[in-house]
């Protein structure tokens, strides 16, 4: 065995080099270019003359940089690089870093430019970072993604929520992990000018109704919007409802405590949905005949794992979401062969490119698939077809496929069975 | 008190405690099994090579324990290597890199930093097609591939 070929070995040799040597050695071979490249940069003195030398070179590997220093909890001094060399760099990413409020001063110094900011389980961090974000004018992207051991402990602040909220002119935010609960955000409602939010990803925080209503109620352009995790409740989809009306893409996955009114309320205001994602909840016919009748542009849909509805409203959807390309509905077990059987043709069949239909109540030793592959061939976009291993495997669907060669079929049910675990519990 | 050491062909040497203990995967075998008279297998390890490390655990025997430490920069490189152990290291390049590899398994750092170093003074002052030459490697790289990393380490070069 050649110890070159080993990676660590590797690495110890090559630390080993002086840096013109390593410039020679990256032109060996993938193998060695990977290694002394990584060790060229770690032992970059980042002077000012060389960035302005070689600016672009300097602000592409500036990431690469960042998350090898955060690993050796170097981090003061990679905040000094980033905050006065890297002045034009609009994209940022730090993630598993520990920061102190000393080293955020010197880095939110130093990047007037950043637009999109990711944050991403960074100790140190919490919502007085808001005071520090005003400073960044170009700043409209932010994501921060917060440490478990750090969530809950009651650092994020009201006040903060509403500086970061208002004072920042963020267009897309994704919050996940904090705790929010104890917020309410009177000043948002008190701030005269909308909000410009296009995008609103929470996850985890379990914000509660009157938080979310002024934040909603100031955001008229607001189209994404992401709630997990959250706790969903009735009162939580009436908030929704009330202030929604500009929504496209909106996902309450596994909203359990959700019921029939609330859905209602949502599809009847948020009528020009686009992408919509009730996986995992237990929303009943009734409500799914309200989705068909009100929300008509509907292109992706994820029902998987939504086990009360049944063929009934099933196909009275299908015959009213015209624009339909993506259908999830994998784990629906009350629906059954008449479901796909065509003798109700769907009125997207032309559109219809993934389908995703594992587990869906046939069962191919007393069901005629017959009806299925009938209908299965006049879906002429699908590229993408998800069943469960007695409906995918049987000879009459292979032969189907055979039919049809630039169809992928995926065979997997193992993330359904977690999603009825998950289900059975909650019941 | 003696270890017996056997290597991969079934050869057995006996060293002293202290000087099999340099290697850190024998001094945890041996604190873990306790008193034991029972001899080690080293199966990764033939008693050519074998010889070559007991020899420079012998002449290190006396060195104070190096302790890893968290700061330890490996930035900090030192490309001196004491005479003795140049003199050591005057071995084909097969026997170079089996003394690394064992180095490596029997985790005895100096060894495998004295190799390393070793290495690293055969690729200084090479072009890349000396180094693949000399090591054996293929290059992979296409035309375009070797022109773009050359472009992309050129700030390294300048001073």
């Amino acid at each position: 065995m050649n110890p070159l070929t080993i990676p660590e070995l590797l690495t110890s040799i090559c630390y080993q080099l002086d840096r013109p040597s390593l410039v020679t050695a990256s032109q060996v071979s993938k193998q060695w270019s990977e290694t002394c490249t990584v060790i060229l940069w770690e032992s970059c003195p980042f002077s000012a003359d060389q960035y302005n030398a070689y600016p672009t070179a300097f602000d592409d590997h500036a990431h690469l940089v960042r998350i090898m220093e955060a690993k050796m909890r170097l981090i003061g001094r990679e905040m000094r690089f980033i905050a006065h060399q890297c002045t034009n760099m609009t994209e940022l990413a730090i993630r598993h870093c520990q920061f102190t409020s000393a080293s955020l001063d010197v880095l939110f110094g130093g990047i007037p430019r950043v637009g999109h900011l990711t944050l991403e389980l960074c100790r140190g961090v919490n919502s007085t970072i808001a005071a520090r974000l005003v400073r960044l004018p170009r700043l409209t992207h932010l994501e921060i993604i917060v440490h478990t051991q750090e969530r809950g402990n009651g650092d994020w602040r009201e006040e903060h929520m509403v500086t970061l909220l208002t004072r920042c002119q963020l267009e897309h935010l994704k919050i996940l992990g904090p705790d929010l609960s104890h917020v309410h955000l009177a000043g948002v409602t008190r701030y005269e000018n909308p909000l410009q939010l296009v995008y609103l990803h929470l996850i985890g925080t379990f914000i509660p109704d009157d938080a979310l209503s002024r934040i909603l109620a100031k955001c008229p352009r607001l189209s994404t919007f992401v709630l997990l995790n959250n706790a969903n409740k009735n009162s939580t989809l009436q908030t929704i409802a009330q202030h929604g009306s500009s929504l496209r893409m909106l996902e309450l996955r596994n909203s359990k405590s959700v019921t029939t009114p609330a859905f209602d309320a949502v599809f009847k205001t948020c009528h020009l949905l686009t992408r919509l994602d009730i996986s995992g909840t237990l929303i009943h016919d009734a409500a799914i005949s309200t989705l068909a009748r009100h929300c008509p542009w509907i292109q992706a849909l994820d029902l998987t794992g939504c086990s009360r509805i049944t063929s009934t409203s099933f196909l009275e959807m299908m015959v009213t979401l015209e624009e339909l390309k993506e259908l999830r509905v994998g784990g629906c077990t009350r629906l059954s062969i008449d479901s796909f059987s065509g003798t109700v043709a769907w009125v997207s069949r032309s559109r219809l490119e993934v389908l995703d239909m594992p587990s869906v109540g046939i069962k191919v030793e007393k069901d005629p698939l017959a009806g299925l592959i009938q209908h299965l061939e006049s879906l002429t976009r699908l590229r993408h077809l998800t069943m469960d291993e007695p409906v995918g495997g049987h000879k009459a669907v292979q032969e189907f496929m055979l039919k049809r060669p630039y169809v992928v079929l995926s065979i997997n049910t193992a993330a359904l069975r977690v999603l009825w675990e998950s289900e059975r519990q909650a019941v | 008190m003696p270890v017996i050491l056997v290597s991969s062909d079934n050869q057995d040497f006996k060293v002293d405690k202290e000087v099999a203990e340099r290697s850190i995967l024998i001094k945890n075998m041996l604190e873990d099994v306790g008193e034991s008279d029972s001899p080690i297998p080293l199966p990764n390890v033939t008693a050519a090579v074998l010889t070559k490390v007991i020899e420079y655990c012998e002449h290190h025997r006396n060195d104070p324990v190096q302790v890893p430490e968290e700061t330890d920069d490996p930035r900090k490189r030192s490309n001196d290597i004491e005479e003795w152990d140049m003199k050591f290291m005057q071995v084909d390049q097969e026997m170079l890199f089996e003394i690394i590899l064992a180095a490596n398994y029997l985790d005895i750092k100096p060894l495998l930093d004295v190799g390393c170093k070793t290495v690293a003074n055969i690729i200084k002052g090479k072009t890349p097609e000396e180094i693949r030459k000399a090591f054996n490697i293929v290059n992979d790289f296409t035309p375009e591939e070797e022109a773009q990393i050359k472009k992309e380490n050129e700030w390294a070069e300048d001073r």
